[in-house]
């Protein structure tokens, strides 16, 4: 996303979240937020404690955004941006809200037999790995809920196509037989595996380095026993900042419900 | 070889699983903004939010070391004018982007805490607040202060409560001593991340660098008396040492960032005393009651002005000393100070003048006045709101700002391009450091630098003897004090004063000196790896 692309970001937010567009033009924006937006956007908690109080219904705030650097001086409004304290709470916002979801592939199949739809589960994981250096990496991973068949890049796969938040006329869900626990858990194994193949180098380098600095402490402890607690924190210090460690965190997760051609497409 | 992984994936998704199901194009939203702001490769993911900032690659760098390989605590030791806060900003940046970061707390000198909450608003979109007193520690999320306000009660009390996500402490070559109360207030608040910047993290003794790792990384050079032991040990040993400091400094010199510094020129202004000024200036020599350093400390205040060296004379209450005083007040306007004036009406630019006497920066303010310069004065004694305002004054109306080294440290003044040192100062690390306020990241012009030199004078002196020799080490000379120390030669400054007072003539302190610029060169190399980045 570029700062030209903000505004229709921000009209696609807010109107999917049933918000009013007041004004639009070249760089401005202008909407009438919702109870709810106002509630997360606004920070006003003692307003609405107020109006609840009393029974009353909240006035909502009106809020104009320019996207359009050269305008910031033309009119009133904020100035929102790559960076500004605004669109990171609107990526919070989407991020928490996105964090789960069921669908099911959107097959117009106007045919009087049911289309039976195959169960699959979609993780996306943050891996963070902490040695020598620290990085991330991000892996979607899709597991078939029915034989446990796995598919990587999962979401580079499916990006462009349909999905709807209900069943389809004329569509079925089958039943999983993989439970979801079960399935986490044959993901992590196969990351896990993955992880530690793949990464001899990180695991070497951090393991020298760990091993020379704990090395180099025990050479300076003159008296082991004068200050054991503090030696004692200087090694967790140290396994802390450089023994190879990998994090896997939940980025979302949904269940996806796909036609059979699309599961056949995924696995092959 | 092992590698440890954690994970609660199973658990975390029963939790997961309870909230609301979104819609398709949200769920893809969430994924692209988690992949936005996690590190491509080994890229900051901070730069994408900051399309108006354009980082040198050394602070790129810097940023990406601290974050990937010191994990964000580390000793910040650029040279000055690099740009330390512009590396402090980025890795705060990146932290917060990636939610690991919240709380933070920036210790800074009252002057620069302005600096600090414009720098990290206007750069960055980081919203940092100068603390109020009359507001909680707890209602800010990244609060500017002084330590001198921080370290008092109920100040302190409340802030060693807090748990900070991160710590950044500018000038920390303040906290090289262990003993004092700033350091160990420092060493006891509770932050995951912690920053210490400072141009020179060794001013005398290795023991400083201890105290500030110390700080970052408890522990990580052991017990102070067996890190002190395992230095005097083989080159070997030492090496491992640095190599071990190393892992948590980052130090980038002027010399080796690879960018486009504008040129900076530097040029010698002479001045010469009248009659009766050299009449008076000579005379000080001959008064046999004084002792050579006392003699020295005179005529260097004498060259600086009359007022300087009035002050000096008006503790004592001595009958020679009375006479001395009545004395130079039959005096003419100082000679420098004159021919300065002139200089500076000719060059018709704004500037900034230092000088090492508070009386003398008074003087000038008057001498300028006097013929329609408008000058504002900076020292270490105003308080935060009136430096603020001089500052102020001099970007937008005054021609010239006099002030002390002790006053402009840290400043940012690349809106001005030319110095003029009024007096030169005994360690040629403090010229480095004035020249480092217009000389730095942002300076878009060629620098103007002029000394300002009284004709047979200890003026010419110094510059011949000083200047002039340090000029061969071709930029070594920040490092010069450190190289002394090293060495087991004391203090710089001291070193010089003492070389000056006691010789006898001049070819005899210019041997000496060569003989002290020898040794230290001889270190140099073993020096090197010490400030080396890698």
């Amino acid at each position: 996303m570029k700062q030209a692309d903000i505004q229709s970001f921000l009209i696609d937010f807010f109107t999917s979240r049933q918000a009013s567009i007041v004004e639009k033009s070249d760089g401005i924006l202008t909407v009438k937020l919702t109870e709810q937006l106002d509630e997360q956007l606004m920070n006003r908690p003692f307003y609405w404690q107020y109006v609840k109080k009393l029974g009353k219904v909240g006035e909502t705030m009106s809020v104009t955004f320019i996207t359009d650097e050269e305008k910031r001086d033309q009119q009133k409004g904020e100035w929102i941006h790559f960076g500004s304290p605004r669109l990171d709470q609107i990526f919070h916002i989407i991020q928490r809200e996105g964090a789960y979801t069921v669908l099911y592939e959107d097959c117009q199949s106007n045919s009087t037999t049911k289309t039976p739809l195959h169960p699959w589960l979609i993780c996306n994981i943050r891996v963070k790995y902490r040695g020598f250096l620290s990085k991330d990496e991000l892996v979607s991973v899709g597991i078939r809920l029915i034989d446990g068949t796995m598919r990587f890049q999962m979401m580079d796969e499916i990006e462009h196509k349909n999905f709807a938040s209900s069943v389809p006329n004329f569509c079925f869900t089958l039943p999983t037989i993989i439970s979801t626990e079960r399935a986490v858990e044959r993901v992590t194994e196969e990351l896990q595996q993955r992880i530690k193949q793949k990464s001899t180098h990180f695991v070497n380098k951090s393991h020298r380095l760990y091993e020379r600095e704990m090395n180099m402490l025990k050479k300076l402890i003159i008296d082991d026993e004068k200050d054991d607690a503090e030696h004692q924190r200087a090694k967790v210090q140290i396994f802390e900042r450089l023994y190879p460690q990998v994090d896997l965190e939940w980025i979302n997760l949904g269940y996806f419900y796909v036609s059979e051609q699309m599961s056949k497409e995924l696995i092959s | 070889m092992n590698i440890q992984i954690n994970q609660q994936l199973v658990s975390a998704c029963q939790e997961i699983k309870e909230q609301t199901s979104c819609d398709w194009k949200t769920f893809k939203q969430a994924y692209h903004i988690s992949k936005m702001k996690s590190t491509q490769g080994e890229r900051l993911a901070s730069l994408a939010f900051l399309p108006e900032l354009q980082p040198m690659p050394h602070q790129k760098e810097a940023a990406e070391k601290v974050l990937h390989e010191m994990h964000g605590r580390a000793i910040l030791a650029d040279e000055v004018g690099l740009g330390k806060t512009i590396e402090a900003g980025l890795i705060l940046k990146e932290l917060m982007i990636k939610g690991l970061v919240k709380k933070v707390l920036i210790l800074a000198p009252s002057s620069l805490i302005r600096q600090w909450e414009q720098e990290m608003n206007q750069k960055f979109f980081i919203p940092a607040r100068a603390k109020h007193r009359s507001y909680d520690w707890t209602l800010y999320e990244v609060a500017v202060s002084s330590i001198d306000l921080a370290k008092k009660s109920p100040h302190q009390e409340e802030i060693l409560q807090q748990d900070y996500d991160m710590l950044i402490v500018d000038e920390a070559h303040r906290l090289k001593n262990s003993q004092t109360k700033n350091y160990q207030f420092v060493k006891k608040i509770k932050a995951t991340y912690c920053l210490l910047l400072t141009a020179t993290p060794i001013q005398n003794k290795l023991d400083e660098i201890y105290n500030l790792v110390q700080i970052v990384r408890p522990g990580l050079l052991g017990e102070k008396k067996a890190f002190k032991q395992e230095l005097k040990k083989d080159p070997e040993t030492q090496e491992a040492m640095k190599q071990l400091i190393q892992t948590s400094m980052v130090r980038n010199l002027r010399k080796e960032t690879q960018n486009q510094w504008t040129e900076r020129n530097i040029e010698t202004i002479y001045a010469q005393f009248s009659d009766e000024e050299q009449a008076f200036y000579d005379s000080i020599d001959n008064k046999q009651s004084n002792h050579a350093l006392t003699q020295l400390t005179m005529k260097r205040g004498f060259c600086s002005s009359r007022e300087a060296c009035f002050q000096m004379l008006a503790k004592n209450q001595t009958q020679h000393a009375i006479d001395r005083i009545n004395e130079l007040k039959e005096l003419p306007q100082h000679a420098k100070a004159i021919q300065m004036m002139n200089f500076v009406k000719e060059l018709g630019e704004k500037c900034i003048i230092f000088t090492e006497y508070k009386a003398t920066q008074i003087y000038l303010q008057w001498v300028l006045h006097q013929h329609g310069l408008l000058a504002v004065t900076y020292n270490g004694d105003f308080r935060k709101s009136k430096k603020q305002w001089m500052l102020h004054l001099f970007e937008t109306k005054a021609d010239v700002l006099i002030t002390t080294d002790a006053g402009a440290e840290g400043l940012n003044l690349q809106h001005c391009r030319n110095m003029i040192h009024y007096d030169l100062p005994w360690n040629p690390m403090k010229l480095e450091q004035r020249i480092g306020r217009i000389h730095r990241y942002g300076q878009t012009r060629n620098v103007q630098i002029f000394y300002m030199i009284l004709k047979n004078t200890v003026d010419e002196k110094i510059l011949n003897l000083l200047y002039d020799k340090l000029d061969l080490f071709e930029g070594v000379v920040g490092e010069l004090d450190q190289i002394l120390s090293d060495i087991g030669v004391g203090n710089f400054e001291d070193e010089m004063k003492e070389i000056l007072s006691e010789s006898s003539s001049e070819q005899e302190a210019s041997i000496k000196l060569d003989n002290l610029i020898e040794v230290a060169k001889s270190h140099q190399s073993e020096r090197k790896a010490f400030n080396e980045t890698s």
